[in-house]
């Protein structure tokens, strides 16, 4: 870099970086996902959505966003577990079958978000948790491990219900905040729609966090969230 | 051995509230304005920004002012008094007073220019009821800042910060030490604020009287700085390498790379507001440049 006079300017200090982004996929691959194309549209929406996240990380240079991804069916796992850089980041489907162990994916991303392993300067994580039924296991003691993590407090939480048979208490529980509901996707247009809101204008507004009062007593995020999509009136229920 | 001190400060827009069209949140301030002389006094804040605190760009500006004013105020009644004195009436007087004065300010602020339906509006959009009525119980929220402060007089340095942020200290040798202790309190962005009660309470305070070895800078900066940086060690390195370009460009020239270099800091790195001020003992850097 130079100064005016032409003179180059060093600049002081270690090296520079970006602020991490975590952002968490944490998807229901349920038996019930494999009915009537949920989980073939879940993946074409997720897949679809990666370009657009690219064009965020480009438009937004200060933050480096790093995807992972946790399915749950039987049980928890992780389907890309190492926090990959979206411009890196490759979808590969997921498979539907088994029940709802969504309180066992809380707990692996609870452990992720441990503050050992989370650098102090990373802007707040996205949890995005897409499921269309009910959880089989111990969610609460999931969610409770989650919000035992400091990370998981500050966390930008956000959940898609797919189809009628969604718990969408278990889903509000996880989003912790009543003024954000989570997002209702009855079709696979309304699911494209909602993913692409996640993580792109989602991922955006966490780039630019504002600070938050320690002890105010407000609870929402420090992050200012834009209008949710909104379904057409004439939409097809499909789910 | 006679020594002088001066300030240089920068205060840059962020990246991203460039993108937003949002205003610097940051504010600096010292006295005496003209940055020279003992004794000297330099303020720091960065206004939180987010929806319910809409007016801490105003709440930082009014932080700044009244801590180098009542930082400065102090210094001088007190520079004739022996260290302890000075110490144990920085430390119970000097917060009081900046937190009392800053809460009258805000409140003729909003006394003037009340909450607009507007602005109003945002807060419920974004926090809903709870927020509302927060705001309605504390108006004060609406101003949050944190605040860093350093004092210097021919025998002793006063350090006061309250909130995120960054006090380094700098010995002539280029080691660099935090020479306040860290407040658990802040984590990823969540920070204490001038805006609560009892603030006063909140202030970490540092107290370090000169004598053989005085340090050579001392620098002030809101934690859009610190985060452009991959690691603790990395940011500190900013010590050292501050000192050595004051010795090799001079102040004025420093002072003028600053706009350069935090400009290009928020836009690669943090994107967040970036405010730095550096307080330079000046006999101390001359007998830096005299050592082998």
């Amino acid at each position: 870099m130079s100064s005016p006079d032409g003179n180059p300017i060093p600049m002081p200090g270690g090296q520079m970086s970006t602020r991490p982004l975590h952002f968490i996929w944490i998807l229901d691959c349920s038996g019930s996902m494999a009915a009537n194309g949920k989980i073939e549209a879940l993946n074409n929406a997720i897949r679809e959505a990666i370009p657009n996240m690219r064009d965020v990380a480009d438009d937004h240079p200060n933050a480096q966003i790093l995807v992972r991804v946790v399915k749950f069916s039987d049980t928890a796992e992780w389907q890309v577990r190492q926090a990959t850089p979206v411009e890196d980041f490759r979808w590969v489907d997921l498979a539907a079958g088994g029940v709802t162990a969504m309180g066992k994916a809380l707990k692996m991303v609870a452990e992720e978000l441990d503050v050992s392993r989370m650098p102090q300067r990373a802007l707040p994580p996205v949890l995005a948790l897409v499921s269309d039924g009910q959880p089989t296991d111990e969610f609460d003691a999931g969610l409770r491990e989650l919000m035992k993590q400091p990370w998981g407090k500050k966390a930008v939480r956000i959940a898609i219900s797919i189809g009628v048979d969604a718990d969408d208490e278990c889903l509000q529980k996880f989003i912790g905040h009543s003024e954000l509901k989570p997002l209702r996707a009855n079709n696979p247009e309304m699911l494209v729609k909602h993913i692409r809101w996640v993580s792109t204008v989602v991922t955006q507004s966490v780039t630019a966090p504002a600070s938050s009062v320690a002890g105010s007593g407000i609870k929402t995020p420090n992050v200012v969230l834009p209008n949710t999509p909104v379904d057409e009136p004439d939409a097809a229920t499909v789910w | 051995m006679p020594w002088t001190c001066r300030t240089i400060g920068v205060s840059v827009t962020g990246a991203s509230h460039q993108r937003r069209g949002s205003p610097n949140q940051d504010a600096l301030a010292r006295r005496p304005e003209a940055g020279e002389g003992l004794p000297i006094s330099l303020a720091v804040a960065d206004g939180h920004g987010s929806p319910t605190s809409f007016r801490s760009d105003v709440g930082a500006r009014l932080t700044v002012e009244i801590a180098a004013e009542s930082m400065h105020g102090f210094l001088l009644r007190f520079q004739q008094s022996p260290g302890l004195l000075v110490k144990r009436t920085a430390e119970d007087r000097l917060p009081r007073e900046i937190t009392r004065q800053w809460a009258e300010q805000v409140r003729a602020h909003l006394a003037s220019q009340p909450f607009t339906e507007a602005e109003l509006k945002g807060v419920e959009v974004h926090g809903g009821g709870r927020a509302l009525s927060r705001l309605s119980e504390n108006p004060l929220l609406a101003y949050g800042s944190t605040a860093l402060v350093a004092g210097v007089m021919d025998s002793c340095i006063v350090l006061l910060q309250l909130g995120d942020g960054d006090l380094l200290m700098v010995s002539s040798k280029g080691e660099t030490m935090r020479p306040l202790p860290p407040d658990e309190r802040v984590f990823a962005d969540e920070t204490p604020s001038m805006c609560l009660p009892d603030a006063w309470r909140d202030f970490r305070c540092g107290f370090h009287l000169i004598s053989e070895e005085p340090p050579a800078l001392i620098t002030l900066s809101t934690d859009g700085y610190s985060n452009c940086y991959a690691s603790e060690a990395d940011f500190l390195k900013t010590g050292p390498d501050f000192l050595q370009m004051i010795r090799t460009r001079g102040v004025e020239q420093v002072e003028q790379d600053l706009h350069h270099l935090l400009a290009e800091a928020t836009r690669k790195y943090s994107g967040d507001d970036i405010t730095l001020g550096i307080l330079w003992l000046q006999d101390s850097i001359e007998a830096g440049q005299a050592e082998p």
